[in-house]
């Protein structure tokens, strides 16, 4: 009995919570070692040891600049699945930006700005912070402001990207592109579609977004009633050089300009070229999708060979090249060859079962996001497909309409002429021979004149 | 004389001012014979066949529209990161 006696006084005796000595002494040690292994650079090693660290309270100042060093070796990744709390205590520009993007998709634009207003301009994220910014007024619907910041972001990535090399100046070059097109959607949502047509005039050919954005000025074009100049822009995308960027999107508006073209057997052709080649097509994407069994299907997928993607399906190899320009696969894929480089390293001091563990998560996280690129063009497919049906159902309505009313449309079936192509004072006309010329891409107009004068006499 | 005229004048405008009380009487029944009827004229009959059109009920079908693109600010912010 005095044995036990003694024994539970010694035990409360005893701290069960190191004292704030002993935790500054082992915060210290931490921070040694971990500078050590950024020497020897295990920095994957060196970043888990000081975040786990941290996990619950704010580092010092050095510890918070070391850390922000160490992410821009390892890529932000780690932090994805720490939750808001944790976040909020690291206090580094890197997990900011992760709050505030948290934030923003969840339309607490109140938070955005609280957690952006501590990225400092002269940090690398800053133009990225900017951006997201913008993005939080847009969705606020303070129009003038996004603008502003839209403006401020793409001088920003300018401005680096004339001072940065290689990968990096692609990335501030895909933020600067961005916020320029941001602001000619943000124009285009005002209804202001000249103005938004000017700004996506500002983003070069040469750019990785530039493809994208011929679908969204042929909308503006639309909407401007000039159903030429937005034919045009979607013959671009039949042009050899963006054979990989097939988007069923462009389908439908080309099926709708010849639809207010009165051209019908044209809008016609365009909806069963699409429901006879694109959308079985699309159905077998599927099928081929639905039945692999490995785990890391979509992520070997990438490293295949194109020519044999292709001859798995030719819309593989169109999503695989679309994907593999996308700056999020970039960085994930820099992650992924930083670990494998230190497991190869295979350092004493290297925590091995952590690094396995980060290479298995990053095989995972670019696993799911090309499966879900994949599947969410596969969805916009069969979505549009029922627009596509109502467009098929409004041509047929309205050749019917003609035959009962005993009219024909106007023009025949001669092709277009110049005088129908809309020009600017700065625009010179060339004919088209079949050729598609890098320099001409994304300038064409088509030259038809509108059907829809109605020829025919009641009897 | 003049005593004469008033008179004469009062006699005269006696019954313009009395409201006389009329009774307007309609028939009850009354039967037309068609076939009895002689109308004088001339038959005058359409040459083709016509048909008054109908105005057609209008049936608007959801065509695509594109009124943002908000999909595609956030798709931007995610694919950076």
């Amino acid at each position: 009995m005095k044995a036990l006696v003694t024994l539970f006084i010694v035990l409360a005796a005893t701290p069960v919570f190191p004292s704030g000595n002993q935790q500054k002494d082992k915060r210290d040690l931490v921070y040694e070692e971990a500078l050590r292994n950024y020497k020897n650079q295990n920095y994957f090693t060196a970043l888990d040891s000081v975040a786990k660290m941290y996990r619950f309270e704010t580092p010092d100042q050095n510890t918070q600049n070391f850390l922000q060093k160490l992410v821009l070796k390892t890529g932000t990744h780690y932090f994805n699945t720490y939750s808001d709390l944790e976040l909020r205590k690291i206090n580094i520009p890197t997990t900011d930006l992760i709050m505030a993007k948290r934030n923003l998709y969840l339309d607490k634009f109140r938070y955005v700005h609280k957690r952006l207003k501590r990225v400092p301009v002269g940090n690398r994220l800053y133009p990225e912070s900017l951006m997201v910014k913008a993005s939080a007024y847009y969705f606020d619907e303070d129009y003038d402001k996004a603008v502003e910041y839209f403006n401020k972001c793409a001088a920003e990535a300018n401005k680096r990207k004339n001072e940065s090399e290689n990968k990096i100046k692609i990335y501030f070059s895909v933020i600067e592109e961005s916020c320029i097109i941001d602001v000619a959607r943000l124009r285009f949502k005002q209804g202001e579609f000249e103005k938004a047509i000017r700004r996506y005039e500002d983003v070069p050919k040469t750019s990785i977004k530039w493809p994208y954005i011929l679908l969204e000025k042929a909308w503006a074009y639309y909407y401007l009633g000039n159903y030429n100049r937005s034919l045009g822009l979607l013959i671009t995308y039949n042009s050899p050089l963006l054979e990989s960027y097939f988007m069923p999107e462009a389908e439908v508006l080309k099926a709708l300009n010849y639809y207010q073209l009165c051209l019908y057997p044209d809008a016609l052709s365009v909806v069963n070229r699409f429901y006879d080649i694109y959308k079985p097509k699309s159905a077998q994407l599927k099928k081929l999708i639905k039945s692999q069994n490995s785990e890391l299907y979509f992520f070997d997928l990438m490293f295949k060979p194109i020519s044999e993607s292709e001859k798995e399906h030719n819309f593989l190899r169109n999503l695989i090249t679309q994907v593999s320009k996308r700056v999020k696969y970039s960085l994930d894929l820099n992650s992924l060859y930083a670990v494998n480089s230190e497991i190869f390293q295979n350092h004493k001091d290297a925590n091995i079962e952590k690094l396995l563990k980060t290479q298995k998560d990053l095989k995972e996280q670019i696993n799911h996001y090309v499966k879900v690129s994949m599947h969410k063009f596969i969805n916009e497919t069969h979505k549009l497909s029922e627009d596509m049906f109502n467009l098929k159902l409004e041509i047929l309505a309205k050749q019917r309409d003609l035959v009962y009313k005993q009219e024909s449309l106007k023009a025949g079936r001669e092709r277009g002429d110049e005088k129908n192509v809309e020009r600017k004072e700065y625009q010179e006309f060339w004919t088209f021979k079949n050729a598609f010329w890098a320099d001409e891409l994304g300038d064409y107009s088509f030259g038809l004149e509108s059907s829809c004068k109605v020829n025919g006499r009641r009897r | 004389m003049r005593y004469f005229l008033i008179l004469l004048l009062i006699i005269f405008s006696t019954p313009v001012i009395a409201k006389k009380k009329v009774i307007y009487k309609y028939k009850e029944y009354e039967k037309f014979d068609l076939g009895d009827l002689e109308i004088k004229g001339s038959i005058v009959a359409p040459g083709d066949l016509s048909v008054k059109e109908r105005r057609r009920k209008k049936f608007e079908r959801n065509l695509l529209q594109k009124k943002d693109f908000d999909e595609k600010i956030i798709q931007d912010i995610k694919f950076l990161r």
